[in-house]
């Protein structure tokens, strides 16, 4: 069982953030970190290859400046290898740029499963994962909770706003998951160490043959402005002056709520 | 934690602080490679999600946690300076100060618990180097946590005066017979401990003092009583016990290292474990500065946040003024000892400094939350509570200026 896994490198959420004034794309300075909603995947990928006995994870990234730290997290988690995809004209990709160039790189290695995040932190448009899973001609499952390898398919809890369904899908085939899926574990410290070995593949676009298929010149989509978000509003008070719980219920039907 | 579909990501302890001095402490780029900063984080986000919730109730509880204790090993943080051929990481000592550090910002019970096995592991690798077979059979299990090995070296009769030691161990034939008692052993009655490093007398006085000799002691041979828990004023949530040995029998097997060596050999070896103290130090002044930070910043008063008053502020800024002392100390020396520069006057010194910054910051945080200083959920308390013993462990302030005013060359009587 190989499995691939897309891991993005995201600006540490702690760190004060800002946005390109003239793209109003996240700047993406200094080091960039595991994207924490990637942790899950990686860990699922672990426990189906551990549970089949035989394959190994490779992690498949885009970044800028030959950034590895994120992905040496990942190697720490126990992934055997990365591909990171990094070249300058892949800034200021776009969703479907970055699915080209990850479909790509995934295409370059043998793999059973592709895992990925429903979503990322920094980005959030959740979009990427069905755009890699079509350009690679794969069926895809996505908001997994529980993920199960069975001979020849995959078989997929998928989270629903009223319960979850069951999904049993050939492989080979690309599986989003949620943060419900497993629990990461932590980078042991012989984890740390032996990542400083792992291999990490670097890719361009000239590599992918994506030169002028993929990147921010080639973009569909444009940030045009980025406003504030309305500060929420005070909310309703209602005092009890012994109608108040009527006084609830007419608020309630006025949304619709009952 | 599990993070359901459409939460934000959990962030745990980053989300405490986007300031990196309040998360990360004094930046020391120069003493840290890429993997002693992957280590950290690693650490921090252990301790927060694994460490940090619980520490307020264990330690009010008296309680250790075996699971939480196992999953530091699982982490690796026992085994740090246990040699890889016995399942250790071989890792240098700023790593074992990182986890000291880190742990304490929340929880000094359990980094006082790492310490304790990490020293440990480490004397046992060092003075047992002659028994391969036996450093095979101990080690792997203790570098998980599976097994603890606790460190018996204080008596009832002892303290700074550590040398005298009344418990006796007497050849008979090919087997060592020990009777004594040893007092305020750290991790010697949890579900996972197993053996003692065990400092007795043997042969006779020359000169006014018996030679000392170490043992490892199975907890489980006869003769053997672990005692009560003792009820602490701090690190309540460690394991800590005092244990009787009634003509206990070992084999000349578990001695360690040359007889009547012990002792000199494990007081030369060990001169770098105060570092780890004094991380324990610099973390519990940032766990300070966290609860004040948090403090000041939601209480208000006069109108205006608590960190707004200039008096306010400027002990905060005291406490991060401390909190940087002790770190720069601390990896100043670890960072020697790592490239074989000699520590002597360097480890006394982060001791000495770190553990008096420790119990000030404690003071002022405290002090700054008021009435919640004084309760013992608060974090601050927790910390008062805990620095007291750091100015005493490892040796007091006397011993560090001795041991500073010996290598000043002052004193050869001190």
């Amino acid at each position: 069982m190989n499995i691939a896994v897309c891991v993005k490198q995201i600006p540490d959420p702690a760190a004060p953030w800002s946005l390109d004034p003239s793209t109003h794309n996240l700047v993406r300075e200094g080091k960039l970190i595991l994207d924490d909603s990637d942790a899950y995947g990686v860990e699922m990928a672990l426990q189906l290859v551990d549970k089949a006995g035989a394959g190994e994870v490779t992690l498949v990234s885009m970044a800028p400046r030959n950034e590895t730290s994120g992905l040496r997290t990942g190697l720490a988690m126990g992934a055997a290898k990365a591909i990171l995809v990094t070249d300058d004209q892949l800034a200021g990709s776009d969703a479907l740029s970055t699915a080209k160039v990850l479909a790509a790189a995934i295409a370059t290695t043998e793999f059973d499963l592709v895992i990925a995040a429903t979503e990322s932190t920094d980005g959030y448009t959740g979009t990427t994962p069905v755009q890699i899973a079509e350009l690679l001609g794969l069926p895809s499952v996505s908001f997994a909770k529980k993920v199960e390898i069975d001979g020849s398919v995959v078989k997929v809890d998928r989270q629903t706003e009223a319960g979850y369904d069951e999904v049993i899908c050939p492989l080979p085939a690309l599986v989003t998951v949620t943060a419900g899926v497993v629990e990461p574990r932590y980078p042991s410290f012989k984890g740390i160490m032996s990542a400083k070995s792992k291999p990490v593949v670097t890719l361009s676009l000239a590599d992918l043959g994506l030169v002028g298929a993929a990147g921010g010149a080639v973009a569909g989509q444009e940030i045009v402005s980025v406003q504030k978000a309305e500060a929420r509003q005070a909310g309703v008070i209602v005092e009890d002056d012994g109608t108040g719980a009527q006084q609830l219920v007419e608020y309630l039907e006025q949304l619709k709520f009952v | 934690m599990a993070r359901e579909v459409g939460d934000p990501v959990a962030l745990d302890m980053k989300t405490q602080s986007t300031n990196a001095f309040m998360s990360g402490g004094y930046a020391l780029p120069w003493a840290f490679s890429p993997e002693h900063d992957s280590w950290k984080s690693t650490l921090q986000d252990f301790v927060a999600s694994r460490i940090a919730p619980g520490a307020a109730q264990r330690t009010i509880d008296e309680r250790f946690d075996p699971d939480l204790a196992l999953a530091v090993g699982e982490l690796g943080a026992y085994g740090l300076l246990v040699p890889t051929e016995y399942g250790g990481q071989g890792a240098d000592l700023r790593s074992l100060c990182l986890a000291t550090e880190e742990t304490a910002v929340y929880d000094s019970s359990m980094a006082v618990t790492i310490h304790v096995q990490a020293i440990s592991l480490a004397l046992l690798a060092h003075l047992g180097k002659d028994h391969p077979d036996l450093l095979l059979e101990t080690l792997p299990k203790a570098v998980t946590g599976e097994v603890f090995i606790s460190f018996g070296l204080t008596e009832p009769t002892g303290g700074t005066d550590a040398g005298h030691i009344e418990t006796r161990a007497i050849k008979q034939g090919g087997d060592w017979i020990i009777n004594g008692s040893k007092q305020f052993i750290t991790n010697s009655g949890t579900p996972f401990s197993k053996y003692v490093i065990l400092f007795a007398a043997t042969g006779e006085a020359s000169g006014g003092r018996s030679p000392i000799s170490a043992f490892l002691v199975p907890l489980d041979a006869e003769g053997v009583t672990v005692g009560p828990l003792y009820r602490k004023l701090g690190w309540r949530a460690s394991d800590t016990h005092p244990l009787f040995f009634n003509d206990v029998r070992v084999p000349n097997a578990a001695l360690l290292g040359e007889e009547g060596r012990g002792y000199a050999e494990a007081l030369r070896f060990l001169t770098w474990a105060r570092l780890p103290i004094s991380a324990m130090s610099a973390g519990l002044v940032r766990g300070c500065l966290l609860d004040i930070d948090r403090f000041i910043s939601e209480r208000r008063s006069f109108g205006k946040p608590l960190g707004d008053h200039q008096a306010v502020a400027f002990q905060a800024a005291e406490v991060a003024a401390l909190g940087s002392l002790a770190r720069v100390m601390t990896y100043d020396g670890a960072w020697k000892y790592d490239h074989g520069h000699p520590i002597q006057q360097e480890a006394a010194t982060a001791k000495l400094l770190s553990a008096e910054a420790a119990n000030k910051a404690a003071y002022i945080a405290t002090g700054l939350l008021g009435g919640y200083g004084f309760m013992e959920e608060s974090a601050a308390t927790r910390h008062y509570q805990d620095a007291r013993i750091l100015t005493i462990g490892e040796g007091t302030p006397e011993v560090q200026k001795m041991l500073i005013a010996r290598l000043l060359g002052m004193g050869r009587r001190l």
